[in-house]
C-alpha cells in the first residue's frame, strides 16, 4: 500500500502565507466597500451593481482563505488519524466505507511531482470545506445568465481580427491550424476566467470524437483526425465546449469565485462525481443512448453555451 | 368589429393547427447522387447557410456512419435547429443538426441514435 507522508511543518508555513494572503484580500475588500459608500446617489443602479459584486469578491476571496487555514489544520489533523488507523488496519472513528473512499479520492487526485499542493487541494475538495458557507451568495439564475451572454459577446468580439476568420483558415496549414486553435482557447480561457494554461493537446480518434476536457491534467484535447475534414467553425465550438467544461470544474471547485447559481453548481458537482457520468459509445451497446448523454447537466450545458456563439461575426465588420 | 372577429378567429385557427410564426422555412428538397463529392454538393444547395467547409463536414460524418447512397434529402427547420431526412440502403435516416448546420446526431427510422457526436 502507499503511504502519504505529511511534511506538517511546511504545511503550517504555507497556512500562515495563506491566512496573510487573506488579510490582504479583506483589506482590499474593505477599500472597495469604502469606494462603494462615497459614491454620489446619483450614481446608476448598474454601476453600484457591478462594484458590488466586486466587494462581494473579495470579501469571499478574504473569507475563503481564512477558512482555508483552518481547512488545512484540519486536513492534516483528520489524515494523521487516518495514517495511524492505516497504520492499525482499523479506521477509527470513521466509517470504513468513508475512509475507503478518503483514501482513493486523495490518491487519485495527488500528483506526486507538485505536491504539497496537490495533496491539499485534493484533501480540501474532498472535504469540500466550506464552498457554500455563510458568507456564501447565490447570485441567481438571472445573473447567470446575464454573466453567460456577457462571456458569450467576449467571444464573439474575437472574431473581429480577421485571424479567426475562414479566410485565413481556408489558407491556413495544418501546423497553422494547430497554432489558430491555440490561441482561440487562450483568450477564451482568459473570457471564462479558468486556469487552462497548457496548449491545446491532440489525441487519434474516432470520427465521432471531436475532443474532450481532463480534469486530472486540466487539459483540453481535440481529435486530430478531425483538423482538416471539420470546418472552423466545428472545431472553435468544440475548443469552446471543452473550456466550458474547465469553466464548470472551476465554478464546482469554487463556486463564489464566479457568477453560477448555486442549483447549477451544485448540478454540475452531482453530475462531476465518478458514476454520475453518462457516457455515449455507438460501439459499446451499454452506452448508446445519445439523448441521456447529451441532456445530462454538464453537457447540456457545454452544447448549449458553445452552440449559441456566432462563430461569423467577423463578417458583419468586413 | 368584422376585423377584430377575423383577427380572433386567425389567432384561434394558428392556437388549434398548432401554426407557429417561428416555423418559417418549408422544407427543401433535393435530389443528390451517390457519392461523397455530390452529397457535398448537394447539400451545399440546401440553405445559404450551408458553407462548403459544412457541407464537407456532414459528408464525411455521414459517410463514417455508413451513409454513402442517400439519394434525396429533404432539410427542414425546427424552432431547435435543423433536421436533414434522407433514404439510404433501403432505411429512412433523420440527421440533427444545430442552428448553424452542425452536425449532431444521426437517428434510424425508428428515432433511435445510430451516431452522435461527442465532445
Amino acid at each position: 500500500m502507499d503511504k502519504i507522508r505529511v511534511d506538517t511543518d511546511l504545511l503550517e508555513d504555507c497556512a500562515g502565507l495563506i491566512g496573510n494572503c487573506g488579510t490582504s484580500a479583506s483589506g482590499l475588500a474593505q477599500e472597495i466597500a469604502q469606494v462603494l459608500s462615497s459614491l454620489p446617489e446619483s450614481c446608476t443602479e448598474k454601476y453600484s451593481r457591478v462594484i458590488n459584486s466586486y466587494k462581494r469578491e473579495m470579501q469571499s476571496i478574504s473569507n475563503d482563505l481564512g477558512f482555508l487555514k483552518t481547512g488545512i489544520n484540519k486536513a492534516v489533523q483528520l489524515f494523521e488519524e487516518c495514517e495511524q488507523a492505516l497504520a492499525q488496519g482499523t479506521p477509527q472513528e470513521i466509517g470504513k466505507e468513508a475512509f475507503d473512499s478518503f483514501i482513493s479520492g486523495v490518491k487519485s487526485n495527488i500528483d506526486w511531482n507538485s505536491w504539497p499542493w496537490s495533496w491539499i487541494d485534493a484533501v480540501l475538495d474532498f472535504f469540500n470545506i466550506d464552498k457554500y458557507g455563510r458568507d456564501y451568495v447565490d447570485p441567481g439564475a438571472e445573473a447567470q445568465q446575464a454573466r453567460d451572454n456577457m462571456m458569450r459577446s467576449q467571444i464573439e468580439e474575437l472574431f473581429y481580427s480577421s485571424y479567426f476568420s475562414d479566410a485565413n483558415w481556408d489558407t491556413a496549414t495544418t501546423e497553422e491550424k494547430k497554432q489558430i486553435l491555440n490561441d482561440f482557447k487562450k483568450n477564451v480561457n482568459s473570457i471564462f476566467g479558468t486556469n487552462v494554461t497548457a496548449d491545446v493537446q491532440y489525441f487519434k480518434g474516432e470520427s465521432y470524437e471531436n475532443g474532450y476536457y481532463d480534469p486530472n491534467t486540466n487539459k483540453i484535447y481535440l481529435n486530430e483526425n478531425t483538423l482538416d475534414i471539420r470546418s472552423r467553425e466545428e472545431l472553435m465550438t468544440t475548443v469552446v465546449h471543452e473550456m466550458r467544461h474547465a469553466y464548470q470544474r472551476a465554478v464546482v471547485n469554487d463556486p463564489s469565485g464566479y457568477i453560477v447559481s448555486e442549483e447549477t453548481a451544485k448540478a454540475w458537482e452531482q453530475n462531476n462525481i465518478p458514476g454520475n457520468y453518462i457516457e455515449y459509445d455507438p460501439h459499446d451497446p451499454a452506452k448508446t443512448d445519445y439523448n441521456a448523454y447529451h441532456d445530462q447537466p454538464i453537457e447540456a450545458d457545454a452544447f448549449g453555451f458553445s452552440e449559441s456563439v456566432n462563430y461569423d461575426s467577423h463578417e458583419r465588420y468586413k | 368589429m368584422l376585423k377584430t372577429i377575423l383577427v380572433i378567429l386567425l389567432v384561434l385557427y394558428g392556437m388549434v393547427t398548432g401554426t407557429a410564426m417561428t416555423d418559417t422555412r418549408e422544407p427543401q428538397i433535393i435530389q443528390a447522387e451517390s457519392g461523397d463529392e455530390a452529397m457535398q454538393e448537394q447539400l451545399m444547395a440546401l440553405s445559404d447557410k450551408m458553407t462548403e467547409a459544412k457541407a464537407r463536414s456532414i459528408a464525411a460524418y455521414l459517410k463514417d456512419a455508413g451513409i454513402g447512397d442517400a439519394a434525396e434529402f429533404v432539410l427542414a427547420l425546427k424552432e431547435t435547429g435543423y433536421t436533414l431526412t434522407f433514404r439510404s440502403g433501403g432505411q429512412q435516416y433523420t440527421a440533427i443538426l444545430t442552428k448553424s448546420l452542425l452536425f449532431r446526431q444521426l437517428l434510424d427510422e425508428n428515432g433511435k441514435t445510430v451516431y452522435g457526436v461527442i465532445m
